[in-house]
């Protein structure tokens, strides 16, 4: 008998896409600081 | 928390020029030119941050960890690429001379030649560095050579985006902004110097001389060097150090290796080693007695601080050498926690450092399971790659929900092993990593 494993609660390549939050979390504070430079 | 910490010190930064700019007070020109000076300034901040970032840093390194340092510097210099490339197409005021009646140039662009000539050289050389830097393994380079060329085409590139941002900027020749990029310029070019200046001449007073020297495995060699006239240096199971074998302290011949022995093992350093070319592949011709010397110790692939009712190793290759580290500091401080060690290789030829792993199996009660990819007849470890099948099959159980994961190894190994413990519900914190190369 196999056993059926649950379907994983993360999608595929979690860990990549959790590092990559940090960059483009990064990303989107530089360029909120770019246009209220901007529109100041 | 000091990563949060770095990471806001790090956006305080690549802010300050457009703060210092906006304090001024100028009369705002349209709203595209103000973006694309935005971008410009921001671009040559995180350019001379990445100096910085090179991950020869402890004090940065040493608290994020080096995997996540080099992701950085690398990701953080395409928004660089992308923000200084955009930028001069995004002005729509006129080139021109500056004009008598507009002192603080609200209506022209400057007509400067430094500023021109300075901007296209640095707007052309940008992207074949970034390019150059990403395709490094496929070049084909010496290691040597590439870091080098990297280092030297940073300083180039910084230098001319500075003289362009003092003529072409309309807000870098201000006092308060002159100065953020004389500090911060200052602080690339010192970064540099310390790693190929400072720590030389402090690594000459602090030799080390190779004392042992074996082969372990097909291609896979054990060295280990001792200190001379001093104490060695301190370090936590599972750091690296850089080091340099037979050649004089300036020499780029300086490679990155984990340190294969424990700290209570005494001052000597054992390190594992694999020839893959560069200095590596010269390992097996090095007299004992030839002259070396260690920086380190860097990483944080350490136990230091993290929970685990049990720990597990998972190495692929030469990422054995951390595990051994890691392995005997346990050892030596008889923690009485549940020890995994999954090995793999390619071909039993590769297995290295079979007298240790012997050893913990006897005295510390690891549990030690090889894996073997291509198996010869009558093995009986495990056969196939390190992968989310095998991890799934060896930690079913509840209780290795709350162990500790220790990886090191080729890159798709790591991420399948990070990506099976995951879906069988092991937290993000409980598994941490290294990886041999960065891109």
């Amino acid at each position: 008998m196999t056993e059926r494993r649950p379907p994983p609660k993360l999608p595929p390549h979690t860990t990549r896409v959790r590092r990559l939050a940090l960059f483009w979390v990064l990303n989107a504070a530089l360029a909120a600081g770019i246009l209220v430079f901007a529109l100041r | 928390m000091p990563a949060a910490a770095l990471i806001l010190f790090y956006l305080l930064i690549a802010l300050a020029p457009l703060a210092l700019a906006a304090g001024r007070g100028r009369p705002p020109r349209p709203v595209m030119d103000e973006i694309a000076s935005g971008m410009a300034m921001v671009a040559f901040a995180i350019l001379l941050m990445e100096f910085v970032l090179s991950g020869r840093f402890r004090s940065i390194s040493g608290r994020v960890g080096l995997d996540v340092t080099m992701r950085f510097h690398q990701l953080l210099a395409r928004t660089a690429l992308v923000l200084a490339l955009a930028h001069p197409f995004l002005y729509t005021l006129p080139f021109a001379r500056p004009l008598p009646f507009d002192p603080t140039r609200q209506l022209t662009l400057t007509f400067a030649a430094e500023g021109l000539v300075t901007g296209v050289l640095a707007f052309v050389l940008l992207p074949g560095f970034v390019i150059l830097s990403i395709a490094r393994d496929r070049i084909g380079w010496r290691y040597e050579t590439w870091r080098l060329a990297h280092g030297l085409g940073a300083l180039a590139i910084a230098v001319l985006v500075l003289i362009h941002a003092r003529h072409a900027g309309r807000y870098s020749a201000d006092p308060q902004l002159a100065g953020l990029w004389a500090v911060l310029t200052a602080a690339a070019v010192l970064s540099l110097a310390h790693v190929y200046l400072l720590k030389p001449l402090l690594a000459r007073r602090r030799p080390w001389e190779v004392t042992g020297l074996r082969q372990l495995a097909e291609r896979t060699w054990e060295v280990v060097l001792s200190p001379r006239g001093h104490e060695g240096i301190s370090y936590r199971a599972g750091q690296f150090a850089w080091i340099r074998i037979g050649a004089p302290v300036f020499s780029l011949r300086e490679n990155p290796f984990s340190i294969a022995s424990a700290p209570g093992e005494g001052k000597d350093l054992r390190f594992v080693i694999k020839e893959l070319g560069d200095f590596t592949a010269t390992l097996s011709g090095i007299p004992l007695g030839t002259r070396a010397h260690v920086d380190g110790p860097h990483g944080n692939l350490v136990l230091e601080g993290r929970q685990g009712s049990g720990i597990a190793f998972i190495a692929g290759g030469v990422g054995i050498a951390p595990m051994l580290s890691l392995l005997r500091q346990l050892e030596i401080d008889g923690d009485p926690r549940p020890t995994v060690l999954v090995y793999g290789n390619r071909h039993a030829g590769q297995i290295a450092c079979t007298e240790d792993l012997a050893r913990m199996r006897r005295q510390h009660r690891t549990e030690v399971v090889q894996v073997l990819s291509e198996p010869p007849q009558g093995w009986e470890g495990e056969r196939g790659m390190v992968d989310a099948a095998l991890i799934a099959r060896l930690f079913t159980e509840a209780r290795h929900r709350d162990w500790l994961y220790v990886l090191c190894g080729p890159a798709p190994m790591m991420e399948g092993v990070e990506e099976a413990l995951l879906d069988l519900g092991v937290a993000p914190r409980q598994i941490i990593s290294e990886r041999f190369q960065h891109d």
